[in-house]
């Protein structure tokens, strides 16, 4: 990781501005667990929240731009987080930024590039969700579906089947319902917590 | 996938193009009149527009060893040896699939948004609802792929258990409280309502009109079941038959009411207002035909906020018998969920399978990878298919392999040229043959280790890779030339020979490089596909059976003395599709 952000500040300084200094790379929370065999690759930072899981052989890609990963989200095996495109919204300001929500899982083999994933979203397995997407709260990308590139979804919203998009009504009615996933995203995570030991260390600079 | 030239396909005898033809075929005009001959001499024609249904893979062919022959799916017919639900995998008894209809009764839902399964789910009771219903748990039905549930029409169950039972109560106090809301003159007879309404009405119908009266009611011949007995006793006509000949019917009146089902428009959702409704929805909370026929509760369901959980429907496991001899040729094992067979006669395990491929000198093969289709993962790392140059000689080797336990002779025999219009030469060099017998699949392993030195350079590994892939390993074949009324190689159940194909040009459809072909109608340039050079190929195949004493049943029995060998004799049509000829 050291020559990789020597590298960085080579090439990309001017490219990211959002980074303060070299030494606030990457920002781990303490109590993040990060699997031994995860991959962390890139020189733009990637910033990873309390009580976040990343699964081994999850990829976390900040080489286009910085990866920001909230609170309690699940990175699961061979899953990759960050976009390969340097692209932005508002063209260059934000290139290649993926900015993940609190609460999101994100299931084995899916792709995520999109630029701010909602809390709670779900990604399910194998999905993929194209580089400047906007997905919104408690969306969820079904099995193997495809969000395309750009493409802006409201919240609540489900992508299943060939592409159908429809509005989960009753999470957006009930709180309850909303609180039961959230609460099994959180046991998940202590489950998981019991089974794979940290392997941060590599990535806190210790 | 496109397919991968070359490939063989069987001819099953069912086929009038195949089995001498009977008489009505005469009459039919897209059989070609010419092509009517006696059996054995005419000549299968692949490019027949009618081929392509008799001529199959012999994966899909299965054998029939009372009748001897090949079926096709044509000449067998299935039969539903069980029910199941798909879900539950329990096991329906025909009764009740006719009382109850397709449908699993017991606790399997299928989502009506996406089709997928749906899982009983507990919701733990909130505190704050209050006091009596506070802590209690109720459960919901969930799909895992869409997150519909069935909150999403209100549905909560008590228990987790019997929720067929719970959706059916739920239901119907749905409907009868929007029943009763409803102005008592437009009220909307409900499916259901409907449905039972017809079901006692035709029934009262049908006893109306069957059963006047029983004149004797108090004879011994009171029974309708005892008057047909004696009736067949003393010959004549069936009780039944002469009741109906006797009476005039009556006819049947249809139901005139909504008490008798019958079922008319109303008014009771307006058009506009549903129009509207779809206008604030979208076309994405509209149902779709799928999801309207996924149910008979989601009939009249116009939104997807409609939609009720449907029951699964069961599937069927079949068993497949003989058309001619109703014997079983595949009767799966009678236990839910198990894949095995009790009874299935494959075609592979009886007919000798026939294989061609490139003939290619050794220099050609050696160190190229292989080119068997079947060792490539990807589509793109397939080979272009290469097209045959019309006019040059190619040469291909034929392989017959053998099933059967013990030795076959086998003759082959092909016209001379192909029929269809593009007119290819063929020639098989060792038209007759002898193939030897199948084992166990250790006894190869024994036999190559044991005689290695004289069989081939590298028993083992090696040879039989050499074997699978086609690629001629050994090094004795280097300079070896096909020579005629010679076999090319021979393993322990197969033969190989060697076949020229000279192919005919596509362009010219009445060119041809023999003269005295007998001339079709050539309408034109070639139709569709008959650039594809198939030859057809009688295979005869014989061979003696052990008939051991006792174990001759049947009519065996009589053509056979005990001890004596059973000749048996199989003769075929294989179509082998060699390639597409270059233009």
């Amino acid at each position: 990781m050291a020559t990789k952000s020597k590298r960085r500040l080579s090439n990309t300084t001017t490219t990211a501005p959002n980074l303060s200094a070299p030494s606030a790379n990457c920002k781990l929370h303490s109590t993040a667990i990060i699997a031994d065999k995860a991959q962390l690759t890139g020189a733009h930072g990637i910033e990873i929240g309390e009580g976040t899981f990343v699964h081994p052989y999850a990829r976390i890609d900040a080489e286009f731009g910085r990866v920001v990963i909230g609170r309690g989200c699940i990175v699961s095996e061979k899953a990759v987080v960050g976009s390969r495109v340097s692209r932005g919204v508002d063209g260059g300001e934000d290139e290649g930024v993926v900015v993940i929500g609190d609460g999101v899982g994100i299931e084995a083999g899916a792709s995520v590039a999109a630029i701010r994933v909602g809390e709670h979203c779900m990604i399910e397995v194998n999905a993929r969700v194209g580089a400047g997407a906007v997905l919104g709260r408690w969306c969820r990308v079904g099995a193997c579906c495809v969000v395309a590139e750009g493409e802006v979804l409201e919240d609540f919203t489900v992508v299943f089947g060939d592409g159908r998009r429809r509005i989960d009504a009753v999470a957006k009615g009930r709180e309850d319902v909303r609180d039961a996933r959230a609460k099994a995203r959180e046991m998940e995570i202590e489950v998981l917590r019991t089974l794979v030991a940290d392997g941060s260390m590599r990535w806190r600079g210790g | 996938m496109a397919i991968q030239y070359p490939f063989t396909s069987y001819a099953c005898p069912c086929s009038d193009l195949t089995s001498p033809p009977p008489s009505t075929v005469n009459r039919r005009t897209s059989f070609h009149p010419s092509a009517i001959q006696l059996d054995e001499d005419q000549t299968f024609n692949p490019h027949s527009p009618r081929a392509n249904h008799a001529l199959y893979p012999l994966d899909h062919l299965l054998y029939c060893d009372e009748c001897d022959a090949l079926r096709c799916p044509r000449c067998w017919t299935e039969e539903v040896l069980y029910w199941y639900c798909p879900m539950c995998l329990f096991e329906v008894p025909s009764s009740a699939v006719k009382g109850d209809g397709n449908r699993c009764s017991r606790s399997c839902y299928t989502c009506p948004s996406c089709t997928s399964q749906l899982a009983v789910t507990q919701i733990t009771g909130r505190k704050e609802d209050g006091d009596a219903t506070a802590d209690r748990d109720t459960y919901i039905l969930q799909c895992p792929y869409c997150d519909w549930s069935s909150l999403e029409i209100d549905l909560q169950f008590d228990r987790p258990t019997k929720i067929t039972e719970q959706i059916s109560r739920l239901r119907k106090a749905r409907t009868t409280a929007e029943q009763e809301k409803a102005a008592p003159d437009a009220k909307p007879l409900l499916h259901e309502d409907a449905f039972a309404n017809l079901t006692t009405f035709y029934k009262e119908q049908l006893s109306d009109t069957t059963d006047p009266q029983n004149p004797y009611s108090n004879s011994p011949y009171s029974s309708p079941a005892n008057l047909a007995r004696i009736m067949s006793l003393y010959g004549g006509l069936p009780y039944n038959a002469l009741k109906k000949s006797k009476e005039k019917p009556q006819p049947m009146r249809e139901a005139l009411q909504p008490s008798e089902g019958l079922r008319t428009y109303t008014d009771a959702d307006s058009d506009a207002n549903i129009i509207q409704q779809m206008q604030t929805l979208g076309w994405d909370r509209t149902t779709s035909a799928h999801q309207r026929n996924s149910a008979p509760t989601n009939d009249d369901a116009r939104f997807t906020d409609q939609l009720w959980p449907a029951a699964a429907p069961l599937c069927t496991r079949r068993g497949k018998r003989c058309k001619a001899c109703r014997q079983f040729l595949t009767r799966p094992e009678g236990k839910v969920g198990s894949m095995k067979y009790r009874i299935r006669l494959l075609a592979v395990n009886h007919i000798p399978r026939l294989s061609i491929r490139p003939f290619l000198p050794q220099q050609q093969t050696t160190g190229a990878p292989t080119t068997n289709p079947a060792f490539h993962l990807r589509a793109e790392e397939l080979p272009t298919p290469e097209l045959l140059q019309p006019y040059q000689t190619k040469q291909y080797i034929l392989t017959v392999r053998n099933p059967l336990f013990e030795s076959v002779h086998i003759s082959l025999a092909t016209p001379a040229t192909t029929p269809g219009k593009v007119a290819s030469r063929v020639t098989i060099l060792c038209p007759t043959f002898t193939v030897g017998p199948a084992g166990e699949l250790w006894d190869d392993a024994l036999a190559s280790t044991s005689n290695s030195s004289t069989t081939s350079g590298d028993g083992g590994r090696s040879a039989a890779m050499a074997s699978l892939t086609g690629s001629m390993a050994e090094s004795s074949m280097a300079d070896r030339q096909p020579e005629a009324g010679k076999i090319w190689t021979k393993t322990r159940n197969s033969t190989s020979v060697v076949m020229e194909i000279v192919p005919g040009s596509v362009g010219v459809g009445t060119t041809r490089i023999v003269s005295g072909a007998e001339e079709h109608d050539d309408t034109g340039g070639a139709g569709e596909d008959e650039d594809v050079l198939e030859v057809p190929v009688y295979v005869r195949a014989e061979w003696e059976v052990e008939v051991k004493l006792g174990e001759s049943t049947g009519k065996r029995k009589f053509d056979a003395d005990p001890g004596a060998p059973l000749r048996k004799e199989l003769g075929y049509w294989v179509v082998l599709s060699v390639g597409r000829i270059a233009s």
